[in-house]
């Protein structure tokens, strides 16, 4: 006389419990950061503690028997419970997301389209008014967490300035031309990329793993052929604008590589 | 073993007859003593040629409280029968009797249910829980002296009980008693079940082996796939979380007239109405079409229900906060966008009103009662608690059915993604019709929310002119598979490709003008 109850609602309790610790665990370990954007977190928080509400209510009403009960019916939603705990993370990074090396240049392509657009050429920059939204530092500004110069004139980017930095770039370029810059990224090439061509990319996230796109700025050197796609290597160089396969952008010359470490934090978030 | 067959039903639903016809067959001879127990007033006597030869008993019981485990462990000691039929009380919860811990060798084996066709459609809109519950619990349903439209009895039956076999006729009841009674045939189906479960539970072994050996020596692909998987059912599943909870709330402390009202209040006023209310419910695009298909069930008319729809998207605050995000200092496309998913939508309502498409068409489950109210059927009480539960329960089913969607269709997506690259798009010129239908594809294929579509659509920018972006950016979630997917849970495939096909025709006018708009308006 086995005991009775509604094995349909079981299994639903179970998955939700399920997704509810794995929401929880990857925000807990701070591996979230590599499937979603940090602005969403407070969403996930949500999910997992709904999930377990849903759970424990679900689990209550279980105990009501059910005749013809299929408790395979939700089993496409232990799916993603199964891939996320048992397939390793790895970077995506594949070839595939080579959206175009530079996301910030939306306007460049605008003035050819429509000469409206190039009146906001100089109002682009988002304003205080609307980085209150951000949950994130505030990178909106640009004055806030850009890179300076040093007393050598040399500007280096940080890891933490790199999305700041690369916004700030693409919208005032004049601001770094002659500037010799210092920065850090992965080798990253595309296919129509000369022999000395490269960017020292930084993987960015504008809402999560699926949006992931290279960033970086175009550089040329001659040593470019010694470093392997996906080094992490320093860069060093003179920033000039260049028209770059009809696009008007930055193009640095190396004057120095150095090896690096890879960056602490696997991708850069863009904060609007 | 004992097998035990319940039959349940209201008054007049045909139950007694059902016994009967039962009794009569030829190979009711191969039990060795049958016991019927009738749980309604008054004894009706069997008679039946096959009887007489044989031990059939008959007894009575007026109580549902009187179902417990000494009735049968009492009757497997003074009758020990092989088969009883329970002719169950219409009026009494089935979970009285699934509950009773039964002697070890005596199984349930099937739940029967019996209806009057002409009838049925309104007990089941009259008698609520009492009905849902047997009607949910069935394995069988049988409609009796049916005259027509079988379809709408169906997708009634469907709405409660997915899974149940529908008998109309005689014939294929009879065809249905014997499969479940006559002992040649349960061996024979015991014996497809158990090779079945063999089979499946080998496959399961199997794929199971593979998949772990697969996943851990992943190769960089797969691994990039299941993180774009993963990230987009992160990113999705608490918006479809807040989806279902706003469903639940409206499902349990709206009531339908106020609803209803709203929208059908003025005959032309509730289109922008249900355009603009797109404003109140901040969640997207995969979160809204639960709660379309409550405000269709609720009674509001169609059309102005995918008004709702597809303006909801465009029109919803966290949208037009991305999307001011993804064009800094442009706010002028967030404008465009509201303007346009706004037209488009208004536009489809408006012919799907003129087209005048018979309800039956449009949804699977034409019915007052949904497959949600057979959740809550078994909340006791109505006090707050009770509500909340209520609530928490519909968000759970709702996760659940939609669920399985926004897994596939962010399964396909990360799939896609990973797998084409978008620089096979570049060698496009920069026309606008083409670079609009390439757009569009994508936007139907990557499914992704309108929440954050803003920025996807954006990094297109440098490849495409910006009425392709807007396409992609407006129609994405109006018309993508995710949403296809899950929009067939509730309605006919016949009518989803048709809104697809007029969602098609109206995009295509409106963003070519927009095109003009953009590109020659101003200059």
């Amino acid at each position: 006389m086995k005991r009775k109850g509604n094995s349909e609602l079981i299994f639903q309790a179970l998955i939700c419990f399920m997704l509810s610790v794995v929401f929880a665990y990857t925000l807990i370990s701070g591996k979230a950061s590599n499937y979603i954007h940090p602005r969403l977190f407070g969403f996930l928080w949500f999910a997992a503690g709904f999930l377990f509400v849903i759970g424990v209510v679900t689990l209550r009403y279980s105990s009501i028997p059910k005749h013809n009960a299929k408790p395979l019916k939700s089993i496409l939603l232990v799916i993603p419970v199964l891939t996320a705990l048992l397939i390793p993370t790895g970077a995506v990074q594949s070839q595939a997301i080579s959206f175009g090396i530079s996301t910030g240049n939306t306007r460049d392509s605008l003035t050819s389209q429509s000469s409206a657009s190039s009146q906001d050429k100089g109002t682009v920059i988002p304003d205080t008014a609307t980085s209150k939204d951000d949950i994130g530092i505030e990178v909106s500004s640009p004055s806030s967490n850009v890179p300076g110069e040093d007393e050598n004139g040399v500007i280096t980017v940080t890891d933490e300035q790199f999305a700041s930095w690369y916004q700030d770039i693409n919208e005032n370029m004049k601001k770094y031309e002659g500037k010799t810059l210092k920065m850090k990224g992965q080798v990253f090439r595309m296919s129509t990329f000369g022999a000395s061509e490269f960017v020292p990319a930084r993987y960015a996230m504008v809402c999560c793993a699926a949006d992931l796109q290279p960033c970086g700025v175009l550089c040329r050197s001659s040593a470019a052929s010694q470093y392997q796609d996906g080094e992490w290597l320093w860069v060093t160089g003179e920033i000039k604008i260049e028209n770059y396969q009809g696009q008007t952008m930055p193009v640095c010359y190396v004057t120095k590589i150095e090896k690096s470490e890879k960056a602490k934090q696997e991708y850069i978030y863009f904060t609007y | 073993m004992t097998q035990i067959e319940i039959i349940c039903g209201f008054l007049e639903s045909g139950k007694t007859t059902l016994i009967q016809n039962i009794l009569e067959q030829e190979y009711m001879q191969q039990y060795r003593r049958i016991v019927i127990i009738q749980c309604e007033e008054g004894l009706t006597e069997f008679r039946a040629a096959s009887m007489a030869s044989k031990d059939v008993v008959l007894a009575q019981i007026e109580h549902p409280e009187k179902i417990r485990k000494g009735l049968f462990t009492k009757m497997k000691e003074e009758l020990d029968p092989d088969l009883i039929l329970i002719e169950y009380n219409g009026t009494w919860p089935i979970e009285q009797l699934l509950r009773v811990r039964l002697p070890s060798d005596y199984r349930i084996d099937r739940i029967l249910f019996c209806a009057e066709a002409s009838t049925f459609p309104m007990y089941i809109k009259n008698t609520g829980n009492m009905m849902l519950n047997q009607l949910g619990n069935a394995d069988a349903v049988f409609l009796n002296r049916c005259s027509a439209d079988t379809d709408t009895l169906k997708a009634t039956v469907r709405s409660c009980n997915r899974t149940a076999k529908i008998c109309f006729t005689d014939e294929s009841v009879e065809h249905c008693t014997a499969s479940i009674l006559k002992p040649e045939e349960i061996q024979r189906a015991a014996g497809t079940l158990k090779r079945n479960r063999i089979g499946i539970a080998r496959g399961l072994i199997t794929l199971y082996l593979i998949s772990i050996h697969f996943f851990l020596n992943a190769p960089p692909i797969v691994k990039s796939i299941n993180m774009s998987f993963i990230g987009i059912l992160m990113q999705a599943v608490p918006f479809l979380l807040i989806g279902a909870l706003v469903s639940g709330l409206l499902q349990v402390f709206v009531s339908d007239e106020t609803l209803v009202r709203m929208y059908t209040g003025h005959k032309w006023l509730g289109y922008p109405l249900a355009a603009v209310s797109g404003l109140f419910f901040p969640i997207c695009d995969c979160g809204i079409i639960p709660i379309t298909s409550r405000l269709t069930q609720k009674g509001v008319p169609l059309s102005k229900a995918m008004v709702f729809m597809l303006a909801a998207p465009s029109v919803n605050p966290v949208t037009i906060i991305s999307t001011l995000y993804a064009f800094p200092g442009q706010p002028q496309y967030a404008l465009y966008r509201v303007l346009l998913g706004s037209v488009i939508a208004l536009l489809a309502g408006f012919i799907l009103n003129v087209s005048h498409i018979r309800s039956e068409d449009v949804f699977l489950t034409f019915s007052a009662a949904c497959s949600c109210s057979a959740v809550t059927a078994n909340v006791q009480g109505s006090g707050k608690a009770a509500k909340f539960e209520s609530v928490i329960l519909i968000a759970g089913q709702e996760f659940f059915s939609m669920g399985k969607y926004i897994v596939i269709g962010a399964f396909v997506c990360s799939v896609l993604q990973q797998t084409i690259p978008v620089s096979s798009f570049r060698s496009t010129g920069s026309r606008i019709i083409l670079p609009l239908i390439l757009m569009l594809l994508a936007a139907f294929f990557m499914s992704v929310c309108s929440t954050s579509n803003a920025f996807i659509g954006r990094s297109f920018l440098n490849i495409f002119p910006i009425t392709a972006v807007m396409g992609f950016i407006v129609m994405g979630p109006m018309l993508d598979l995710s949403n296809l997917l899950m929009l067939s849970s509730n309605f006919k495939k016949i009518f989803i490709v048709r809104l697809a096909c007029t969602l098609l025709t109206i995009a295509f006018p409106v963003f070519l003008l927009f095109s003009v708009f953009s590109a020659g308006g101003k200059l």
